[in-house]
């Protein structure tokens, strides 16, 4: 399965490449990164040698680009009949859903890793803590893999890109916020406790949060990983579920 | 068939239950596992907690209160609670049974509310009925000794390690060195401000037992363990002659003078209290200590900026006398300075060792190289912050403003005890020993400046409830009080006294900033002379000789030119002003261009390449399986 993965990896990553989508992808990102941090978080009126201002903003430009990276998923795939195709071939559901979803997130990785100039210009001006520098960029990487991979597995219930997009951002978004007080207003009163105690810990926001102070904890790494296994083995299940007559 | 969908779907509910269950099951049991990344090793818990924590004598018991209603309406600060709790947790692991931690979640009402209201926890209210939730705790030992953390402010964050070791170590040690406060530096109350003490004696007195050493004083109580000068008013020979024996016999002191306590002054005349700034020179004279206390120390590389009125309009400038001491300024080598981040400073003197001397000084503090003495009588208020810097001529040297003082000294007092007016040897020094040298090595910290404590120049402060919140910003407090557990070496809380305090400023802007300066004021300078000159002839060329209001044609045109000519050199200095700024905002906009727009046109450029490449060689495109 890994070398069935592994091909499947490589075909889709390049395959990002061969259409002007990918980089405009990584053009908006860079540019949204950039001026958010330089223009809306005051890089300079900080006066701070470190990047807090560009990091903070991650959840939120992730949470509009993933969704776009992970409509085309499955849902492209549906609406032009190639799943079919692909279901035919020696590959289990589980290598496809598994190299595509590495494929993507090698990709944000790659636009991720495209923001370093910003990291250079910290420590051209000062002299940054780069081990929480460091951990802020996993932190990062983390979040948008748990965001890949949930929007992954939504791109395979629908064909159509738009409502993959649709409710991709709206779940992406609730796993945002759900540590937020607005959220926890709306359970507020007839959920139990317990529920809503339940709901804040899977607040991405607040484990990526914590990893971006410079502390790596195994929870924070945990609730990541597992994020992303529940989204991969969703998605192995939907696959399924729809190829099945 | 039906089979089949069903399984996939139990699959999708079990992937959802097993990532909950993982979730909370990791949230519950792995905790405290965890890379401490950050380059200070913020989160890991420093030597100073270990062997605090190790050394609790009897047990100390802390009640943790966390209402449950923090975790309904402040999501944010719950957060933070599970962070102290967790903290709190580990301490209590490490002190293996001697730190007995209860957690109670005070609801509404109820008898643990009650209780934290007793311990003078503080609340916060919350939602619309107001309704109170606490975050703190109450700390006891064996002999009902209480300390207590009001409420933990996430703004303080930082020194969460520090506030529990702190209020752990207070609790184990219950006797504390005690501290002789002598000078004019109203410390324990200032009359400006209510009469309420500085913050540095509120955090001096967490671990020593500091008092006044008040009086005519002919010798130093043995109780005392150290003895704090600070700022001397006029001393008699008597007390000097008390300070020369203490430290000859091995007493530790910290001394703290001043060539201009310009912060403090005004209360210091309100106490009634007479400077005298050269109030311990006989006693440096004999050690062969040279503290300049007739020069301030300039500094252009460290000079703060302050806001000065120039011509209307509000200008941030390096004011030469406030120094912001950084990295090379502190003696690395010393567990004093060791892991200070920021000091402040104003108007500081210098210390250096005159020829003959025995003794030798470690620098704690020093100016960069680009410094000079600045005579005392030049500072004045306003400050003249332009004229400092027009006048500044770098010595090319380092000067020490702080400095530990090693060795052996002789009293200042060769010929005996100072005899009374009338010739006589008093009483009290009858059946004294006389020492006419140091028994040992003398353990003392010379700082030639006193504002370096004042309030303003390091810390602000947060009202919680009654309870004052101090946030500093600079390192000054942790050093006065590194100073004063180095000189004792019993507290060991050094090395935690660095965390918190962490400002990483652009070095690069400042320097720019500072080169630009350099560059432009002489130009500035000639410039405003320039145009002070020709006002003034503006000014004499519209009074006619003989009185008459209406001016010549001749008048009208000289003064028609002297008008061009000023609107000329105005424009000029505007110029100037603005080039000053120009250096620093073309760097800033060139690092935001390149950081919005570098990157993408590369990524563009990659693109179009790669499509020239593809359409150039679409064979070899076609040929690929």
């Amino acid at each position: 399965m890994v070398a069935t993965s592994s091909v499947i990896f490589r075909r889709e990553l390049m395959a990002y490449f061969s259409t002007p989508v990918a980089y405009v992808f990584i053009v908006i990102f860079l540019i949204l990164a950039a001026t958010a941090t330089f223009f809306i978080g005051d890089f300079f009126e900080r006066n701070q040698a470190d990047l807090k201002p560009f990091f903070n903003f991650h959840p939120w430009i992730y949470l509009f680009l993933v969704p776009s990276v992970t409509m085309r998923l499955w849902a492209e795939e549906r609406k032009t009949g190639t799943i079919e195709f692909l279901m035919t071939l020696p590959v289990s559901s589980g290598a496809a859903v598994i190299g595509k979803f590495m494929a993507a997130w090698a990709f944000t990785g790659i636009a991720l890793a495209l923001t370093f100039p910003v990291w250079v210009t910290v420590a051209y001006l000062g002299n940054p803590d780069h081990g929480v520098i460091a951990a802020s960029y996993i932190g990062s990487w983390l979040m948008a893999g748990g965001f890949l991979s949930l929007g992954a597995c939504l791109s395979a219930l629908t064909r159509n890109q738009v409502i993959a997009y649709i409710i991709t951002a709206s779940a992406c978004f609730m796993f945002l916020s759900s540590g937020l007080s607005m959220v926890r207003d709306v359970f507020q009163g007839w959920a139990p406790t317990l529920l809503v105690d339940v709901l804040a810990s899977f607040s991405v926001l607040t484990h990526y949060q914590n990893i971006t102070r410079g502390l790596i904890d195994v929870r924070d790494l945990i609730f990541f990983g597992s994020l992303i296994v529940l989204g991969l083995v969703a998605n192995v299940a939907i696959i399924d579920l729809r190829r099945s007559p | 068939m039906a089979g089949h969908h069903n399984f996939q779907i139990l699959a999708i509910l079990m992937a959802i239950l097993s990532f909950m269950s993982i979730t909370i099951l990791a949230n519950v049991t792995l905790k405290n596992v965890s890379i401490d990344v950050t380059e200070d090793n913020l989160y890991t818990l420093s030597r100073a907690t270990h062997n605090t924590l190790a050394n609790i004598d009897e047990p100390i018991v802390i009640d943790f209160y966390v209402s449950p209603l923090l975790y309904e309406e402040l999501p944010s600060l719950a957060n933070y609670a599970d962070r102290v709790r967790e903290l709190l947790l580990r301490y209590s692991e490490i002190a293996r049974g001697q730190l007995v931690l209860n957690i109670y979640r005070p609801g509404l009402f109820t008898v643990d509310e009650e209780r934290a209201m007793e311990y003078g926890l503080q609340s916060i209210p919350v939602n619309v009925n107001g309704d109170p939730v606490f975050l703190g705790l109450a700390a006891t030992n064996s002999t009902d000794d209480l300390q207590v953390i009001p409420f933990f402010s996430p703004d303080r964050e930082r020194f969460l390690e520090y506030d529990l070791t702190k209020m752990i170590a207070a609790l184990s040690n219950p006797q504390k060195p005690t501290v002789a406060l002598i000078g004019t530096l109203p410390l324990n109350a200032d009359p400006a401000r209510q009469n309420r003490p500085w913050f540095v004696y509120e955090e001096i007195k967490e671990f020593f037992e500091i008092r006044r050493h008040d009086g005519i004083f002919s010798a130093i109580d043995d109780e005392f363990d150290i003895i704090f000068i600070a700022l001397p008013g006029k001393l008699s020979e008597k007390e000097l002659y008390a300070i020369d024996q203490y430290i000859l016999g091995g007493g530790s002191a910290l001394i703290l003078i001043d060539p201009l306590p310009e912060m403090s002054i005004r209360s210091i005349y309100q106490l009634g209290e007479e400077l005298d700034s050269g109030a311990l020179e006989k006693l440096f004279g004999a050690w062969k200590l040279d503290v300049d206390v007739e020069h301030v120390v300039g500094d252009s590389q460290l000079a703060q900026r302050i806001r000065v009125r120039e011509r209307g309009r509000d200008r941030a400038v390096r004011y030469l006398p406030w120094l912001a001491l950084r990295g090379s300024s502190f003696n690395k080598d010393d567990v004093i300075t060791r892991d200070v981040n920021q000091i402040n400073m104003a108007s500081a003197g210098s210390i250096e060792l005159l020829e003959g001397a025995k003794v030798s000084i470690s620098p704690l503090l020093s100016s960069s190289l680009q410094s000079m003495r600045i005579d005392v009588d030049r500072i004045q208020f306003p400050p003249d912050a332009f004229g400092l810097i027009d006048e500044f001529v770098s010595e090319e040297r380092s000067f020490t403003m702080a400095a530990r003082i090693n060795g052996h000294v002789p009293s200042a007092f060769v010929s005996g005890p100072p005899l009374d007016p009338d010739g006589t040897l008093s009483d009290i020094f009858h059946n004294r020993l006389h020492r006419t040298e140091s028994v040992a090595p003398i353990n003392v910290v010379v700082v030639a400046d006193t504002d370096i404590l004042f309030d303003d120049l390091w810390a602000g402060a947060e009202q919680i409830g009654r309870d004052v919140q101090i946030r500093p910003f600079a390192s000054n407090a942790q050093f006065i009080l590194n100073a004063l557990d180095s000189l004792h070496g019993s507290i060991g809380l050094v090395d935690l006294r660095s965390r918190g305090i962490l400002s990483r400023p652009f070095q690069r802007l400042e320097a720019i900033t500072r080169k630009a300066e350099s560059r432009y004021r002489s130009s500035e300078k000639l410039l405003t002379e320039k145009l002070a000159e020709t006002e003034s002839r503006i000014r004499s060329a519209r009074i006619d000789n003989s009185g008459a209001i209406v001016l010549t044609e001749k008048q009208f045109e000289i003064l028609r030119e002297l008008r061009g000519e000023a609107d000329d050199i105005r424009n000029e200095l505007r110029g100037v002003q603005l080039s000053l700024r120009e250096d620093i905002e073309r760097t800033k906009l060139w690092l935001t261009v390149v950081n919005i727009g570098a990157m993408p046109v590369v990524v563009i450029c990659v693109a179009l390449f790669l499509v020239v490449v593809g359409r150039a060689h679409p064979a070899r495109r076609e040929q690929k399986p």
